[in-house]
């Protein structure tokens, strides 16, 4: 088979097994995106089924679109059959996409817990924080957005739940650290 | 075949993989340095990460970590299909890492790489999961059952449902908060994919409901949402309980780790508010509402912060779609919307014009009193407002405003330049006009006028619309037609308007022939500009025949 064959076989997505989370479900989030003023996307979650290349088409569309937006204008913004609720902290874009039944101030309100509880936890966050500890970052977000819905965890729960495996990671990182140098000086 | 730099940055990127010491900041710093700069180059990356399957099984614990991150930041890029198929592969090499771990830490890690291959791949990756996530939720740690729980969520597939079911039950009835709400919420996922299999589906959300953690009750109202917007009519005991739950949230009995810049669990309050939109409306609970609505419309006023606004918005739609025009309710909300439109925030603006849209719906004479502000944001800088500004005044339209409206909407759309606004609104437009179709004259220069201001992203159904409404026109308002089309040709004008003006005078020419032939002389010169420029054949074919039907009426005509 050529490889342009290839190419065009595979654009042709196949349906997903995870077919249940069609656009048409009613789920308060579909996508949560961030990004940096010069459009490059560090974090993204997809909370309904979309094959790769629309994820990159709506990406590189919502980025151009958002980044055009004035300082003082509005957050939101009707894009397609979303609505688009945007923020801008420092040099990141949070940009989250919501039904049109959705309240935009209550998702402009998750965006700003989000970035509230990344301030916390990594004291005085910056995008440097996101683009080394994305998988933090990630873990994060699991805690209070998960299928699409807004979780009422207590303000404290999300910052313990990561702070407990990150204790735990540090103990074993150093543990492993001076197992390695004894395996070297043949004393383990 | 990689360039010099390429295979140095490729060597250096490796040797970094395989390396053990070193602060991890530093390592990964550099390590995502190296991957950007082969991002553009899928045959660089698919050797990249077959190299790290190769290293992976002989690698220590810390590396292990390495290469994972490296994985999840490849599956998030959307790569190529080589790339997502490598990717693929790595699946039962990380559940293996997940089975071995010893760490919470190791076990998150191991399941955040997984739920990134299956969200970019989903493939075979979800059934050789399944295993792993049934031993982890079944598992006697907190902290473990709702991370598989997490996992749990993004693999549930239709054919998954029934093996994944029985399990995640049996955790509704944990002694944990935090693993009762995940699995409310996994459970919720299950039944949006497939609602047959979940037979107890509704007495586990009455249970949840009165649950006494906030946290439980919360992740509840999601899957009471859904059950009540499925059929309202069977759940009529629901909005009395949701009521007393909101009675409860507005004094503030919840702990105040739940509470927002004042405000009592905000999202919890918005909740509540929204499925009682979806409610049968009964008189009985109906009346019990006002009181538990001041209280929160009173406690939110003061408030500047966004969150307040948030739960004010939901306040006054509820309002609006319970209660009469009459009711004090109302007059309430209409005191509040006040504050929205003179907020000098364009977010409370746009908020507040959306909610004054629905407003007018209800009673158009609710927005004399802010005529001020609506002029205001029709000249607004941000084409948000002026695009909330144009629907409602959509809504103001009556039999004897219609006409100044129209035309100000037209001058407002001729400043709109992002194309799927402009068409979805010009055909909005079209559709408001038709409802005037009494007054022909006015309707079809009306539309031409859209179709003028739309310029190039003008929707088809407009141009359909001019000719099927000419088609209908008496032989004067034909004539009079064809004089105005003589005075657009004057003007510039879109590519899709020559070519209904084209075809207006192809089928209907009864002009005298000095003016046909000046407008023939403009059609033909447009038709020059097309093939010239116009890269779609058929448009300009389609344009090119119009005009020779045109041409050929007119000369029958002569003879």
């Amino acid at each position: 088979m050529s490889h342009k064959l290839r190419q065009i076989i595979s654009s042709v997505q196949p349906e997903g097994i995870n077919q249940g989370w069609s656009r048409k479900s009613c789920k308060m989030m579909k996508f949560m995106l961030l990004f940096s003023r010069q459009g490059k996307v560090r974090l993204q979650k997809w909370f309904y089924a979309v094959g790769d290349k629309e994820r990159k088409k709506i990406t590189r569309e919502l980025v151009s679109i958002v980044l055009l937006r004035k300082p003082k204008m509005c957050n939101f913004l009707d894009w397609k059959d979303f609505k688009i609720v945007y923020k801008r902290y420092a040099s990141l874009f949070f940009c989250c996409a919501v039904e049109d039944s959705d309240n935009e101030l209550l998702t402009l309100e998750v965006i700003h817990r989000y970035v509230e509880i990344l301030d916390k936890y990594f004291g005085s966050v910056c995008e440097l924080d996101i683009i080394f500890n994305f998988e933090k970052a990630y873990f994060i977000l699991d805690e209070f957005l998960l299928a699409g819905e807004i979780q009422e965890p207590s303000k404290n729960r999300v910052l313990r739940a990561v702070e407990n495996a990150d204790a735990l990671q540090e103990e074993n990182q150093e543990a492993e650290a001076t197992r390695s140098i004894l395996e070297e000086f043949g004393l383990s | 075949m990689m360039s010099g730099i390429m295979n140095k940055t490729f060597n250096y990127a490796v040797d970094m993989l395989r390396s053990t010491y070193g602060a991890e900041s530093v390592d990964m710093k550099t390590l995502f340095q190296a991957l950007s700069t082969f991002e553009e180059n899928d045959e660089v990356i698919l050797k990249f990460l077959k190299h790290i399957k190769t290293l992976f099984d002989g690698s220590s614990l810390h590396q292990k970590r390495k290469f994972l991150t490296v994985v999840i930041f490849c599956s998030q890029q959307c790569f190529g299909s080589d790339i997502k198929l490598c990717l693929g592969g790595f699946g039962p090499v990380v559940i293996t890492y997940i089975e071995r771990s010893k760490t919470i830490w190791d076990k998150k890690l191991g399941y955040l790489t997984l739920t990134s291959l299956i969200e970019s791949n989903s493939g075979e990756i979800i059934y050789l999961a399944v295993n792993t996530t049934l031993k982890d939720i079944s598992s006697k740690h907190s902290v473990l059952i709702t991370m598989a729980l997490d996992v749990a969520c993004h693999l549930t597939s239709v054919d998954l449902v029934p093996v994944l079911l029985p399990v995640v039950e049996k955790r509704l009835t944990h002694s944990e908060a935090s693993v009762r709400s995940k699995a409310l919420i996994t459970l919720h996922s299950m039944y949006r994919l497939a609602p047959e299999f979940l037979l107890n589906y509704h007495n586990h959300i009455k249970v949840a409901l009165s649950d006494r953690n906030p946290e439980v009750m919360a992740a509840s109202l999601a899957c009471v949402h859904d059950v009540v917007k499925k059929d309202p009519s069977s759940h009529s005991n629901i909005p009395k309980k949701l009521i007393f739950i909101l009675e409860q949230v507005v004094q503030g009995n919840l702990p105040i780790a739940f509470s927002r810049h004042g405000i009592s669990a905000p999202n919890v309050q918005i909740q509540i508010l929204k499925i009682l939109h979806c409610c049968e409306i009964d008189e009985k609970w109906k009346a019990s509402l006002p009181n538990v609505l001041s209280e929160m419309m009173n406690r939110c006023q003061n408030n500047k912060n966004n969150v307040a606004f948030a739960v004010l918005y939901e306040c006054i739609h509820t309002v609006v779609r319970l209660y009469k025009p009459s009711h004090d309710m109302f007059k309430s909300a209409l005191h509040i919307l006040r504050k929205f439109l003179s907020s000098n925030q364009a977010n409370h603006l746009a908020a507040g014009l959306e909610l004054l849209t629905l407003v007018t719906n209800i009673d158009i004479s609710c927005c004399f009193q802010f005529q001020n502000i609506i002029m205001k944001s029709m000249e607004h800088p941000d084409e948000t407002i002026k695009k909330q500004t144009l629907i409602l005044l959509q809504a103001l339209i009556t039999n004897e405003n219609y006409k100044v409206i129209c035309s100000h909407m037209i001058r407002q759309l001729d400043r709109f330049e992002k194309p799927f606004f402009v068409k979805s609104f010009s055909e909005k437009l079209a559709i408001v006009a038709e409802k005037f179709v009494h007054d022909q004259g006015w309707l079809i220069s009306t539309l031409h006028s859209i179709m003028r201001a739309a310029r190039e992203n003008v929707s088809p159904y407009v141009s359909n619309r001019i000719l099927t409404y000419f088609s209908k026109a008496s032989s004067t308002d034909v004539s009079a037609e064809l004089k105005q089309c003589h005075q657009l040709l004057i003007g510039e004008l879109s590519f899709h308007h020559y070519k209904v003006i084209a075809n207006i005078i192809g089928k209907y020419c009864t002009l005298e022939e000095n003016s046909l032939e000046s407008l023939i002389d403009v059609l033909i010169k447009q038709a020059h500009l097309q093939l010239k420029t116009t890269v779609n054949m058929s448009l300009s074919s389609r344009y090119c025949c119009s005009l020779i039907s045109s041409v050929s009426c007119w000369s029958l005509c002569r003879t």
